[in-house]
């Protein structure tokens, strides 16, 4: 069963486009990352999920139930944490759990002690006077305590000082082997993703670039350099797939995007008969540059 | 509901400290009732400096109050704005709906209940029963409801105060501009019916527009939808107030119908009086006024007649014929004091309009103009007269009544009456009595729906009449009073009075008998409902009174035989 399905999501605000007729899907059970630089419409996709903004064309179900019409049911099962929520500031860690607390039959006491104690929250002081990290580990322990079945995270990590995201991250991690949730986690900083995530989406000026699960991200992205005998090393007409193919001297360089082990050297030996062909692996970080600067590329192609 | 409580417990303990400053406000003005009621000086300058010091206090205490409500109740809705796309509780399990619930009852509880309970001590101390307390709760509600709907309505369109400002003022901006001409050109000479209707239906349409884009905003939080509720109300507040064609005044006056046991009074036509209209930039000089006297006969105890109109028509034997309306009026007469056990002499007629003489009554008379050509032909030879006299039926209740002795106190149903002091002269020349009183007075407060509170409310405002009653209650004399001050605060108008006996006036003696043991009696007149009946006579005569008075342009009448 998939927790989160969009049709054709479209948001504008004025001629902007920021969402595109995103197709997207969370299967259960998953940590869902949505990656993309700034501007992307990861937010924005996010908090139409939310209903926190009305979609202008297109459906997003969650849990089952259109994103428009979610009840207090649904809401009881659906954790959010973001980077620019507006919580209760006036009110102490304390005061805002007790608050919390009656809104959902299913809050579990004993896990909010325990996860007080792990990120170390101080009871009776107000949330203004919070660190940026503060705050976030108490709304995320607002949003798990009562054990949601989807928890979204909307940028968690912005504005975060590495210490403190590492022990976010540590924290999450913790959590999530508690298990029984699924998480959708949006970010532009891909490192910190990379440890929690078992699907990756990326999302680039509104669009979906794609989709799928971790392992078979990283099993089909692969770095390939070519040393071609002195003086045959061109820029021949590569396939779609190869992407940043450039030269440097007799070194050709590029990212295979649908890697099948044996293929791509049969590739370079028709194409560069001689060569030598090196194939390196990619972490998730470098697949999302060389997708982003793709992207960019292409746009600005088509824009031309 | 629990979660709505929850919702509304933490709004409360959110706005604890405006609250109590909301709270002490209200309190200080309740204080400042009491002051004012108390406040005493044998010197009236002295008085009235003080009770204006305390009445511009009072003024300025209800500014801050109006001014700290309006934000009050912004905060209170933007604590959980409609506004913006990081609201905290649309991510919980709370429906738009419960929290516009745990908003009203919080907004019930802090405009309503709180400024009530506040109050109460100075109604029990008025001498509010339990149902006036209810009637008095409900107009402060009332009040508060149509300053907080606004305030309300803008706010769940706002996502902080400046915004909230920004749009409140623009909003007054743009009515008063849309709404000046409309004033200017579509509410002129229009019937007082008319108007009152039209400002009425603005009023409803307001509230109904601002409530609409509340509900819509808790529902939806489609803001561009609730801006085209608001802008089509906004148009049709304009309509309303240019082109509405109803007059509802009297469909809404539930006391608008003849009152049971009426149906035996008959009324016939008495003479009438002619003279010279008072020169006012509102009259026209060019008219005389005839004062058209009507008897009214089997008026039940303790029921007057007072305001109203009449229509009519004079015809004389050559063919004239005008027709002309007027407002009527009346003095409280002696059948309406015979419910306070006092038994007065009534003469037949109307005789005088201008002196407060007990026997003038229970006549109702209409002040009609006329124009002076038709006043010379009055007096040159007596018309027919057909008439409809309408007017409005009062029913007596003694509220007060206390011994002429400094201190002395009494009062119900909101009327409370102290005496201050006692003054009694033995010279002819000089007032007989003069006594300076404290009073309360239970008062419809009108301001923000004009009109609707007199009419609909089931007492009214009653009209008060003093009395001097000797101790067996077979003597009464009415009494002229002054205001020295007036103030109104709450539901509550407090108010100073020197009341004169003035025996000279009046032709009583100077220091009758009686007045050693005479009791000041505080009688309110409560509108019940109206009384219609036509009259008709086939020579109309003017009273011999007013046949000796001159009137320019208009020859003396021949001698009378």
């Amino acid at each position: 069963m998939n927790i989160i399905e969009t049709h054709n999501l479209t948001r504008r605000f004025g001629r902007t486009e920021a969402v595109h007729e995103l197709n997207l899907v969370v299967p259960e059970g998953s940590i869902f990352a949505l990656l993309g630089p700034n501007g992307a419409g990861k937010s924005t996709t996010i908090k139409m999920l939310m209903n926190l903004v009305a979609p202008t064309s297109g459906d997003a179900r969650v849990l089952g139930v259109d994103s428009r019409r979610l009840t207090p049911r649904e809401r009881e099962q659906i954790g959010y944490v973001s980077e620019n929520q507006e919580l209760p500031l006036w009110m102490t860690v304390g005061a805002y759990l007790d608050f919390c607390r009656p809104l959902y039959p299913n809050w579990d006491a004993a896990l909010e002690k325990t996860l007080r104690e792990k990120f170390d929250l101080p009871a009776d002081r107000k949330l203004k006077h919070l660190s940026r990290g503060m705050l976030m580990k108490t709304a995320l322990l607002s949003s798990l305590a009562y054990r949601p079945k989807l928890l979204v995270l909307d940028e968690p990590f912005s504005g975060l000082d590495p210490l403190v995201r590492d022990e976010f991250v540590r924290g999450l991690l913790e959590v999530s082997e508690l298990g029984g949730w699924t998480v959708l986690i949006s970010s532009h900083d891909i490192e910190e993703v990379e440890r929690l995530a078992d699907w990756i989406g990326v999302m680039d000026a509104g669009r979906l670039q794609f989709a799928e699960s971790t392992e078979t991200l990283l099993g089909r992205f692969r770095r390939i350099d070519v040393t071609c005998p002195s003086g045959t090393a061109n820029l021949v007409a590569p396939p779609a797939h190869w992407l940043e193919l450039e030269r440097t001297g007799d070194l050709v360089r590029f990212v295979d995007s649908r890697f099948v082990p044996g293929q791509v050297e049969r590739d370079c030996q028709a194409k560069y008969p001689g060569a030598t062909v090196a194939v390196g692996p990619m972490t998730l970080r470098d697949i999302f540059i060389t997708l982003a600067r793709t992207n960019r590329k292409a746009m600005k192609g088509a824009a031309a | 509901m629990n979660l709505t409580w929850h919702i509304v417990k933490k709004d409360i303990r959110r706005f604890r400290l405006p609250l109590a400053l909301w709270v002490g406000l209200i309190l200080a003005q309740t204080i400042l009732c009491f002051a004012l009621f108390r406040w005493a000086d044998e010197e009236v300058m002295v008085l009235r400096t003080g009770i204006n010091g305390l009445d511009a206090l009072h003024e300025i205490l209800w500014g801050m109050q109006l001014v700290l409500g309006f934000f009050l109740v912004a905060g209170l809705v933007q604590e959980d704005p409609l506004v913006g796309q990081q609201t905290w509780w649309v991510t919980r399990p709370i429906t738009g709906l419960r929290l516009l619930g745990a908003k009203l009852i919080a907004a019930i509880l802090f405009f309503g209940v709180l400024p009530v309970l506040a109050l109460l001590p100075w109604w029990l101390f008025c001498g509010y029963g339990a149902s006036e307390v209810l009637g008095a709760s409900l107009q402060i509600m009332l009040g508060q409801a149509i300053i907080s709907v606004l305030a309300f309505a803008v706010a769940t369109l706002t996502a902080n105060y400046s915004r909230f400002v920004v749009n409140l003022l623009l909003l007054v901006f743009v009515w008063i501009c849309c709404s000046g001409p409309v004033f200017a050109f579509r509410m002129n000479r229009l019937s007082w019916g008319l108007g009152m209707t039209r400002i009425q239906l603005t009023i409803l349409v307001a509230i109904a527009t601002l409530l609409a884009v509340i509900i819509q905003q808790y529902r939806t939080r489609a803001r561009p939808k609730s801006w085209a509720i608001l802008a089509t109300g906004f148009v049709l507040m304009l309509l309303s107030l240019g082109f509405a064609p109803w007059d509802w005044s009297s469909a809404i006056d539930w006391r608008s119908g003849e009152p049971a046991g009426l149906a035996k009074v008959v009324a016939t036509p008495g003479p009438v009086d002619l003279h010279e209209r008072r020169k006012s930039p509102y009259d026209d000089e060019s008219m005389v006024t005839m004062l058209a006297g009507t008897r009214f006969e089997g008026v039940p105890r303790g029921v007057a007649f007072n305001g109203g109109r009449a229509s009519g028509t004079l015809r004389w034997p050559d063919g004239t014929i005008l027709e002309r309306q007027g407002w009527t009026f009346s003095y409280i007469g002696p059948v309406a004091w015979e419910l306070m056990g006092a038994s007065v002499s009534a003469t037949k007629y109307l005789v005088d309009s201008q002196r407060g003489d007990l026997s003038v009554a229970p006549s109702v008379a209409a002040d009609i103009g006329l124009p002076r050509s038709y006043a010379v032909k009055l007096r040159e030879r007596a018309p027919a007269w057909d008439a409809n006299f309408k007017s409005n039926v009062y029913a007596g209740e003694v509220v007060a009544e206390v011994p002429l002795k400094p201190g002395a106190r009494d009062g119900r149903a909101g009327h409370r009456i102290e005496v201050r002091e006692v003054l009694r002269f033995k010279a002819r020349r000089d007032k007989g009595l003069t006594l300076t009183i404290a009073e309360t007075e239970p008062v419809l407060d009108s301001d923000y729906l004009p009109g609707f509170l007199t009419t609909t409310s089931r007492r009214g405002t009653p009209n008060t009449f003093y009395a001097l009653v000797s101790k067996d209650r077979s003597k009464i004399a009415m009494v002229g009073e002054e205001r020295l001050i007036y103030t109104m605060m709450g539901t509550v108008g407090i108010e100073q009075r020197r009341i004169d006996f003035a025996p000279g006036l009046l032709a009583y003696p100077a220091q009758p008998d009686w007045l050693d043991d005479a009791v000041l009696m505080k009688v309110a007149f409560y509108r019940i409902g109206s009384i219609s009946r036509a009259v008709h006579t086939d020579g109309l005569k003017e009273i011999e009174s007013s046949r000796a008075k001159p009137i320019p342009g208009v020859p003396a009448p021949a001698p009378a035989h």
